[in-house]
């Protein structure tokens, strides 16, 4: 898949992620894992990127006594979300499309 | 290796970058070992698991901002040497010369990229006039209609339509060029830093 395509999209993932509930990394990335191949070196600067865009923030909480960051989606991470479904209802039709003439060719 | 060798290797890496960065990288994949045993894994296990160092201290240091990358790489390159009084010299002398071939350069590219932003801007005003098309047409319509020229009449709403027609199809097009041409201007931005970090690690 296009690189750059897929780091958009793997950024939305990461914050879907984070809609239920607050979470940490080690935890977003197994969520994540059954859907999407991703390592912590592919999601740490995913990570940081939506934490400079204001998507997401993070704050340490005690666990087990050691500090461990947590992250808690932002209302912009949100319409980030939602962006991003409204951009894909095109992409959607277009596959549909290209698949349906394609079987057709078959 | 367990996880304190990692991290030194990795803050090692990574020392010419800002503090911050390393200092959160650090937290980060310590974090990650840590949750990884407490996960069922051994410590070398979990550091195992993580990758190769090297592309871990990559993958950060492309997210970095270009001037960062410029500005590291550079005082990486001239760290614990000292620039020949000659070299200086030479490179007072010849900014006449490389100067204004550098500017050359630059403003070539600079305004090859300007030339592709032009003919899409051009295409938009294509577009635009195509869709204004609708109102001389719809004026034209009513105009013969009224003075009783039917079939004039018709020739007017007929190219109108067809002119925006034509023009809502060329919209969706040009939105698709335009969004294709901002993507690649990304694209070029992350491989122009991408290719920084691989020289540094050459």
């Amino acid at each position: 898949m296009d690189i750059q395509l897929k780091r958009g999209i793997l950024d939305i993932c990461v914050l879907s992620a984070l809609l239920k509930e607050d979470s940490y990394g080690y935890k977003i990335m197994k969520d994540l894992q059954s859907y999407v191949e991703i390592s912590e070196s592919t999601l740490y600067p995913i990570l940081r990127r939506l934490e400079a865009s204001s998507a997401l923030k993070v704050y340490s909480a005690e666990h087990n006594g050691r500090l461990r960051k947590y992250y808690a989606i932002t209302p912009e991470g949100r319409e980030r979300i939602r962006e991003f479904l409204e951009e894909w209802k095109g992409v959607q039709i277009m596959y549909e499309y290209i698949k349906k003439e394609m079987k057709e060719d078959e | 290796m367990n996880k304190d060798e990692f991290l030194t290797e990795l803050e090692r890496k990574l020392a010419d970058y800002p503090f911050d960065e390393t200092k959160a990288s650090i937290e980060y994949y310590g974090e990650m070992i840590d949750d990884r045993m407490e996960d069922g894994m051994q410590e070398g296990e979990a550091v195992a698991s993580l990758g190769r160092i090297d592309e871990i201290a990559d993958r950060i240091k492309v997210e970095l901002p270009l001037t960062t990358l410029v500005k590291m790489k550079t005082k990486e390159k001239t760290k614990g040497r000292r620039i020949p009084v000659w070299v200086i010299l030479l490179l007072v002398l010849g900014f006449p010369l490389w100067g204004s071939l550098c500017l050359a350069i630059i403003a070539m590219l600079l305004s090859f990229y300007a030339a592709i932003w032009a003919v899409d801007i051009a295409f938009w005003a294509v577009c635009i006039s195509l869709l204004a098309m609708i109102l001389p047409g719809m004026v034209g319509f009513f105009a013969c209609l009224f003075r009783g020229s039917v079939g004039s009449a018709f020739i007017y709403l007929g190219s109108g339509l067809a002119c925006a027609g034509l023009g809502i199809f060329l919209f969706i097009g040009m939105r698709l060029v335009t969004k294709g041409i901002c993507r690649g201007t990304g694209w070029c931005y992350h491989q122009i830093k991408k290719s920084l970090v691989r020289k540094e690690e050459q």
